[in-house]
């Protein structure tokens, strides 16, 4: 237990405290340039798709990048804990602070009177943001390139603009704006399968190297 | 020294996972995006020639009126500063004042109109057809009207008045007014634009708009990615020591990893362009006109290539100067602000100043006409701004390479 | 044209930390040995001999040449940093080819010179290995062919010997000597075996400034009559440890032999000792203050 905090307490002051600022930032900017108030289910779903589903992205990468120097990294994985360990309790971590996040911000948008289920909305949100974020923590788990894991799911959100529901199918981002959460279970799903792969792989790859 | 350094450059590429993938990303969002559906000649008596905005400048201004006595009257106001919804509350005050703006535009006393709306609404029956449509009838139609004597510069200024009270991003904005005077297409304009496709676009200029407004998204953000792999591959590599101590100067060391970075992504847009480029070919010629050959590396070299110059300089500069993947968010943010921005018309169509211009519509000659000043101001403006990105990225580089000017630097 | 380099009254703060205190030395042709704790400041000297770093005040001189023309001093100094490296996946040949078009070579100049090269420090035959899958004694070699690809007049090396095992380190030096013959070779290092072994001219920094400057010879001199040997219980060491600095130790059973400087003989049954490099070396870090 204690050691998990300590995990937790490094991880938040020497890693995820820029991208937690992003994350809060993005929410206190929301209301200058979107509805906050009054909105409709599909409008708040709408807010929650294309702007907060991003959170994964923020959040869900680092995960990996504090042992992304190469002596850091053979340093942490000849510790006693298992790296994959660690890596499980970061990433939880990373979800917990956007999913608190999105609580927050659905709570004020309550408060401003907005119409919605709060339940479908939240599932909505996280099921967006652990596929998208864990799309890029696979990425970077199997080319070890920062760079390359915010483009490839930033290009997929991308997609969905202009490819819509027909081609994209199941993993379409966008459907609970037409009130469908069906394709949510698919998202969820795969996207933790997706950050469970890039764990193991995480550990696999370095294994071998 | 320039050349030899640059085809080095270039051949790193080759071996960068970025770069492929970036390949197969223009590829798949090419196929993805592009439409298929060849080009058919209106016939008369058709039902619908789809929408056009209206040119008659009355018709502009009594919709517009029309628009903005509903609004007032149900207190409900929207805008969409970056592309989405929200509801603007106005206070009291304010709503005064936009009667009063009606009260001018209309030419008549507030209890004039509103006692003409009040028929106008009274007169309406609200009901559902057999498959649950919500249908509206009007037993009065709408009979106000803006005042003759009102000029359309006169109009605007008013609008541009009750905008401001509105705030950022609605309808009534100067820019945004056409919007309100759309109206069917009539068999001659539908006609019309059809011909302006095939005898003076040629199809494939009409085709090719249409490519770099697709493209154009996707290379509003890719190129960052390559700039900031770019500096970061140093970073992590620790080469930057060595690199620093050599001779070659940093202009010469700048520019030639920022063009051999342009010219890698650019080779594979030339490719994908031809792809496109073969099927317009094909559909010019199923329609029987001679084609434009240029069309589309004209639009990739004008339009396409100041965006790429653009994102690639913006991310290099912050990627240098910073040394992490800040310039992801930056990149990242822009790009999003900027794709929300341009929605914001029935067409989207959108110029401005923003640096991923939008035109996504299949031919509308004329429009594109209207809109090239515009495009050519604003692809200068973007141009220019690369060239300063990487002079100052030039600059960075040298103050890093003699150990910067940051007192604090760690030995 | 002068073939040395000269330092004077060099100055470099990092923001409030005074990391080199008035500076002054000459730095004659041949192997120049620069000692000193880790963090006395030789890496920050290096860096701004390398122009990678310049001087708060002070001026240097580079063969005549004012340090702060970038362009002339980088053409004729090369630079082998600490922990060199070079983009992972390039091979040995592709990265001195790259790293000799930086240098301004022309494609002659590197089709002749790269060969030899790596002839030299002994890497041709893994020419095509890429940088990644090398060891760090093949980096180290990759990384001094580098630094001398454009024929420098000065060749600037930082900890070269760090992290290699003796045999290497044995081969790198003489590497280093044989490159010293015709020019300025500056090494930094804090393993006086590097220095005993190749240098004639060292300088001492300590805390940002020099402690001494001139040959090795001279030094072991000053420290003549400095240096006792002792046998003495395991008890007696603790004390002595606290009074004097010991240089070395070697114990057998409940006695050691202890090696330890003092500027006068300190108590009976110490033996004076002819002094070596290392001796020498604690004796000028902090032979001034001791008893």
């Amino acid at each position: 237990m204690e050691k998990s905090l300590k995990i937790l307490s490094v991880n938040l002051k020497h890693n995820l405290l820029p991208y937690t600022a992003v994350c809060i930032l993005m929410i206190i900017l929301s209301p200058f340039f979107m509805g906050t108030k009054n909105l409709l289910q599909n409008q708040t779903a709408k807010v929650i798709e294309v702007y907060l589903s991003l959170f994964g992205i923020i959040m869900m990468i680092p995960v990996f990048s504090p042992d992304m120097n190469k002596d850091i990294r053979d340093l942490i994985y000849s510790k006693k804990t298992p790296v994959f360990l660690l890596h499980i309790i970061r990433t939880m971590q990373s979800v917990l602070i956007f999913v608190v996040l999105g609580i927050i911000f659905l709570f004020y948008l309550k408060a401003g009177n907005c119409s919605f289920d709060f339940g479908k909305i939240l599932y909505t949100l996280m099921a967006n943001s652990i596929f998208l974020g864990g799309m890029g923590m696979l990425v970077f788990s199997v080319t070890d390139q920062v760079v390359f894991a915010y483009m490839i799911p930033l290009i997929y959100y991308e997609a969905n603009f202009g490819a819509g529901k027909d081609k994209l199918g199941k993993i379409y981002l966008f459907t609970m704006q037409t009130g469908s959460i069906n394709e949510k279970h698919y998202l969820i799903v795969i996207g933790l399968f997706m950050v469970i792969l890039s764990i193991f792989a995480r550990q696999f790859i370095h294994l071998k190297k | 020294m320039f050349g030899s350094l640059f085809i080095k450059e270039c051949k790193m590429w080759l071996k960068s996972i970025v770069f492929y993938a970036y390949i197969i990303i223009l590829f798949l969002f090419y196929v993805t995006n592009m439409d298929e559906s060849t080009l058919k000649k209106p016939k008369e008596g058709q039902d619908d020639y789809e929408w056009t905005y209206s040119d008659d400048k009355k018709v502009i201004m009594n919709r517009t009126l029309e628009d903005l006595i509903r609004d007032y009257s149900g207190e409900h106001f929207v805008t969409y500063p970056i592309g989405f919804y929200k509801e603007v509350t106005l206070s009291d005050s304010e709503l005064k004042k936009i009667s009063e703006y009606i009260s001018e535009l209309t030419g008549m006393k507030e209890e004039e109109w509103k006692a003409e709306y009040d028929k106008y609404v009274e007169g309406l029956s609200v009901s559902y057809d057999e498959n649950g449509n919500y249908v509206e009838e009007e037993a009065v139609p709408f009979g106000i009207e803006v005042s003759d004597e009102l000029s359309y510069d006169e109009f605007e200024n008013i609008m541009e008045k009750v905008s401001e009270i509105i705030g950022r991003g609605s309808d009534y904005e100067p820019a945004q007014l056409i919007k309100h005077g759309i109206v069917p297409k009539t068999y001659e304009q539908a006609l019309k634009e059809y011909e302006d496709i095939l005898h003076e676009d040629k199809v494939t200029n009409a085709y090719a708009r249409l490519f770099s407004d697709y493209l154009g998204i996707i290379l509003g953000i890719l190129p960052a990615f390559f700039a900031i792999t770019r500096v970061i591959k140093e970073k992590r590599s620790k080469v930057s020591d060595v690199i620093y101590s050599k001779k070659m100067s940093s202009t010469v060391m700048v520019l030639s990893r920022y063009a051999s970075m342009v010219v890698m992504m650019f080779i594979p847009l030339i490719f994908v362009s031809v792809f496109a480029l073969t099927q317009s070919l094909y559909i010019a010629d199923a329609a029987g006109v001679s084609p434009d050959y240029f069309a589309y590396i004209k639009y990739c070299v004008l339009w396409l290539l100041p965006t790429m110059l653009f994102v690639s300089s913006l991310a290099y500069l912050i990627t240098e100067f910073t040394k992490n993947i800040f310039a992801v968010l930056v990149s990242g943010v822009i790009w999003f602000v900027s794709l929300f921005m341009a929605l914001d018309g029935a067409f989207l169509e959108h110029v401005g100043w923003n640096y991923i211009p939008r035109f996504n519509s299949l031919g509308r000659y004329e429009a594109f006409n209207e809109m090239i000043p515009q495009l050519i101001k604003n692809r200068c403006l973007y141009s220019a701004l690369s060239i300063i990105f990487v002079v100052l990225t030039i600059l960075v580089y040298s103050i890093k390479r003699r150990g910067g000017i940051k007192k604090w630097k760690k030995a | 044209m002068e073939a040395n380099i000269t330092l004077e009254n060099v100055n470099k703060y990092y923001g409030k930390k005074h990391a080199l205190k008035d500076v002054t030395m000459e730095i004659p042709k041949g192997m120049f040995g620069l000692l000193g704790r880790n963090g006395a400041g030789k890496t920050t000297l290096m860096k701004i001999l390398a122009t990678l770093h310049s001087a708060t005040d002070g001026k240097v001189t580079v063969c005549g040449v004012n340090i702060k023309d970038r362009a002339a001093i980088r053409s004729m100094t090369g630079y082998l940093p600490q922990d060199f490296s070079m983009y992972g996946n390039m091979g040995v040949y592709e990265a001195m080819d790259y790293l000799g078009t930086l240098s301004g070579l022309s494609k002659r100049e590197r089709k002749e010179r790269i060969p030899e090269l790596l002839e030299r420090v002994n890497l041709m035959n893994n020419h095509k290995t890429k940088v990644k899958a090398m060891s760090g004694g093949m980096r180290r070699r990759l990384g001094i062919a580098q630094a001398i690809l454009n024929n420098p007049k000065v060749l600037i090396v930082d900890e070269p010997t760090a992290g290699l095992d003796p045999e290497e380190r044995v081969r790198f030096r003489n590497l280093l000597c044989e490159i010293a013959e015709d020019r300025i070779v500056i090494l930094s290092t804090h393993i006086v075996g590097d220095i005993e072994a190749t240098c004639e001219n060292i300088a001492i920094l300590d805390e940002g400034t020099i402690k001494y400057n001139g040959t090795v010879e001279d030094m072991l001199k000053r420290a003549e009559g400095k240096i006792f040997t002792a046998d003495v219980s395991k008890l007696e060491l603790e004390s002595i440890k606290k009074d004097y600095i010991v240089t070395g130790m070697l114990s057998h059973g409940s006695h050691a032999d202890v090696r330890f400087v003092a500027n006068e003989k300190p108590f009976e049954g110490a033996e004076q000792a002819e002094p070596n490099v290392e001796d020498a070396y604690l004796y000028m870090m902090d032979g001034k203050d001791v008893k």
